[in-house]
């Protein structure tokens, strides 16, 4: 399509595209070339390419927030809890999406309370089980607080995306003598991989970057610590160094990013194939 | 910013419920366990393997203190075969400490400076009063009694040993200065005033502080205590009642009035004390107020024009010449309960930091004012010469005002909040003192 073709509206939808994609740059602009400065460059010129290219400032921050065992930390307890939720998110959902009893009903709108309690109001009671189970300041009770932190609006989403699935599908493959769970992880479970993939999504990045519950129930002690609580030892009282601070930031950030990347090209090639089959 | 406040809030009504439960845990005994019942317990001790420290200070990389920390650490372990389990926590300390403490997993020794959360520890029973171990261990000869003093709280008790001290003087450009036509650094409130104009007027930034942090919060107190005594002074930011003291209000009238004659730079409100460090350093402003701890952060240039002074009083103050702070409550060491049961190795690990050499290894290397009596002068040379002028010729130009930490408690953050708000342009000194005072509530 040529240029003069394209009418004022396309132009202006465009043009609005690229701003917006450019307004979402900006701060992972500043924040991988802040990573490459010292604290006078970034506070001075803090748009401007480093006058003096600090690369160090990747192996300091790798160094002093000891952020090789944080990533392995944060990468056992997100992984963990993911797996951990979807086994549980997966079949629950498959449940209630098919019920139409009132139990059903009822448990999907307690899952609901769910989002009604603020998650600071759970810290110190999460903290005093932690306590009495013994389990204070170990990875696994972080893991199992995450999976139940994350349950509720999981199981919701998934159930509602699992709805959208024609109920004749389960019934012919009843006919064809398929029992419930052969049901659910043949038909449902493919039908529904892009909500799987949302869910995934959504829980890695609120395992991966949850911090206060992290500090107080495992603790800055670094064969334990995640890496949302490596990066603050970073931060000193009277002088912070952003350079470090800023690199070890871009670091925590690669995980997040290939994952999205990952798992967005299965997103779509759900969605392809859910139309076919559909 | 909004995230910022989120966890501030999420951190402050966390750890505010975790110390209650600490308190209530503590219950049935004591509220503060005195030291000569804890050092009772020395001659029981068992053979101790390992203590634990949570420490505020860092020793991992390439970071300022490492070498000092690690010679202290590394001499302990030599000489009693005790390992040292060494948790670096970053600003989130507090929080992490009574978490612990909830969980009966404390460290033995805490590492971190005597402000707000760390004020109400002995109180709620998490570290033990050290008054007669100073005397025990020979510390009275090595500490300095004003740092002691700084560390007694109001039932007399001492919350722990005191190790890092500071200076905080104002800091001037003297090159800048000159440039607007200023010869000599601003000793009045009205001579403040003049050289802002004349900054201004040259382009230049006058003042810079952190408006919306700790660091604008102690100009702020240094304001509100220029016509109170120190008796006064201590007993409004230990009760608070701003609005009610007639000379406070003075202070803060006179706070008002330099803000709204210009002397901070524009925008003060968003500063904090990274962002003024940087404006000082690049010659963007002429004036700051930084602790000692700022000095090793200086070029070899700009510590050149650096005058170091008071912040200037107005007629009719408290004082007669500008006004400095000096402390000593930097960093200190706090033993925990548990600590108590490990007595013998954990005065042998606190013992390691009092030596000379590493004494003198902070001086040099990290900029600390120590709150030892040693004399530091050799070490002077290799630190940097800004702390040599602030522990010399410096003495003689100011006066020392009130260091507000120790009274303000567990009101420091409140009151952070509360004096960042001084800063915003229009803030009238009665809404001022008022946000103040419910900092107390």
């Amino acid at each position: 399509m040529k240029f003069s073709q394209l009418s004022g509206g396309r132009l202006g939808a465009g043009a609005l595209v690229w701003a917006y994609g450019l307004l979402l740059a900006i701060p992972i602009y500043f924040l991988v070339v802040s990573s490459l400065k010292g604290n006078l460059d970034i506070f001075n010129d803090p748009f401007g390419l480093p006058k003096e290219w600090l690369f160090e400032n990747y192996s300091e921050a790798w160094e002093r927030a000891v952020l090789g065992k944080a990533l392995v930390n944060s990468a056992f307890v997100s992984i963990a809890a993911e797996i951990i939720t979807l086994a549980l998110v997966i079949p629950a959902s498959y449940g209630l999406a098919r019920s139409r009893s009132r139990l059903s009903l009822l448990i999907e709108r307690i899952f609901a309370l769910g989002f009604l309690i603020p998650a600071f109001a759970t810290l110190v009671p999460v903290l005093l089980l932690s306590i009495q189970l013994g389990l204070f300041q170990r990875r696994e009770f972080l893991t199992m607080f995450m999976v139940a932190s994350t349950l509720s609006l999981s199981v919701i989403l998934l159930t509602q995306f699992m709805r959208t699935i024609p109920a004749e599908l389960e019934e012919s493959a009843m006919i064809d003598g398929l029992n419930r769970f052969r049901i659910m992880w043949h038909i449902y479970l493919p039908l529904s991989l892009p909500g799987v993939s949302m869910i995934v999504i959504l829980n890695f990045l609120a395992y991966w970057n949850e911090f206060l519950f992290s500090l107080v129930l495992v603790g800055s002690n670094a064969d334990n610590r995640t890496v949302q609580v490596a990066l603050p030892t970073l931060i000193d009282q009277t002088k912070t160094e952003f350079g470090p601070l800023l690199a070890a930031t871009v670091i925590t950030l690669i995980p997040v990013y290939i994952l999205y990347i990952v798992l967005n090209r299965r997103l779509e090639n759900a969605l392809t194939a859910g139309a076919v089959k559909g | 910013m909004n995230q910022d406040r989120k966890k501030m809030l999420f951190t402050s009504v966390a750890s505010a419920l975790v110390l209650t439960l600490v308190g209530c845990a503590g219950s049935g005994s004591p509220t503060s366990e005195s030291s000569s019942s804890a050092g009772g317990d020395q001659s029981s001790e068992s053979k101790v393997s390992e203590i634990n420290v949570l420490s505020l200070y860092k020793k991992t990389g390439d970071v300022p203190e490492g070498a000092a920390i690690n010679l202290a650490v590394d001499s302990f372990i030599s000489s009693t075969g005790v390992s040292v389990n060494f948790t670096e926590a970053g600003e989130n300390l507090g929080e992490e400490f009574e978490a612990t403490v909830l969980a009966g997993q404390e460290a033995d020794v805490v590492i971190v400076n005597l402000f707000d959360k760390s004020s109400g520890w002995l109180d709620a029973g998490a570290t033990i009063a050290v008054n007669d171990l100073i005397a025990e261990w020979g510390l009275d000869s090595v500490i300095k009694e004003s740092a002691i003093k700084e560390w007694t709280n109001s039932s007399g008790e001492v919350q722990g040993f005191p190790f890092q001290g500071f200076t905080w003087p104002v800091w001037y450009n003297m090159d800048l200065l000159a440039k607007a036509g200023i010869t000599a650094a601003p000793q009045t409130m009205d001579q403040l005033i003049e050289a802002t104009d004349a900054l201004r007027a040259a382009g230049i930034g006058p003042m810079v502080v952190g408006g919306n942090d700790w660091s604008g919060n102690k100009l702020w107190l240094q304001f509100a205590q220029m016509f109170m005594d120190k008796t006064e002074a201590a007993d409004v930011y230990s009760n608070g009642g701003f609005c009610a003291s007639p000379n406070a209000m003075k202070g803060i009238s006179e706070f008002v009035k330099a803000r709204d004659a210009g002397v901070f730079v524009d925008g003060v409100e968003g500063y904090t004390a990274d962002t003024m460090n940087a404006a000082y350093y690049a010659q963007d402003a002429a004036i700051m107020p930084a602790g000692s701890w700022a000095m090793s952060g200086a070029e070899p240039e700009i510590a050149a024009v650096t005058e170091l002074g008071g912040l200037p009083v107005p007629s009719g103050a408290a004082y007669t010449k500008p006004t400095a702070y000096e402390g000593f409550t930097g960093v200190g060491f706090f033993i925990t309960k548990k600590g108590a049961q490990k007595l013998s190795a954990v005065k042998d690990f606190i013992l390691s930091f009092y030596q000379p050499d590493v004494i003198g290894k902070f001086v040099a290397e990290v900029n600390v004012v120590p709150a030892t009596t040693n004399d530091i002068s050799e070490y002077l040379a290799a630190a940097s010469p800004l702390l040599g002028e602030a522990v010399s010729t410096m003495q003689t130009k100011v006066e020392f005002a009130l260091m507000p930490d120790v009274y303000v408690g567990t009101h420091g953050d409140a009151l952070t909040r509360a004096s960042a708000l001084a800063y915003g342009p229009g803030v009238s000194a009665d809404q001022i003192c008022k946000a103040a005072d419910q900092a107390y509530n």
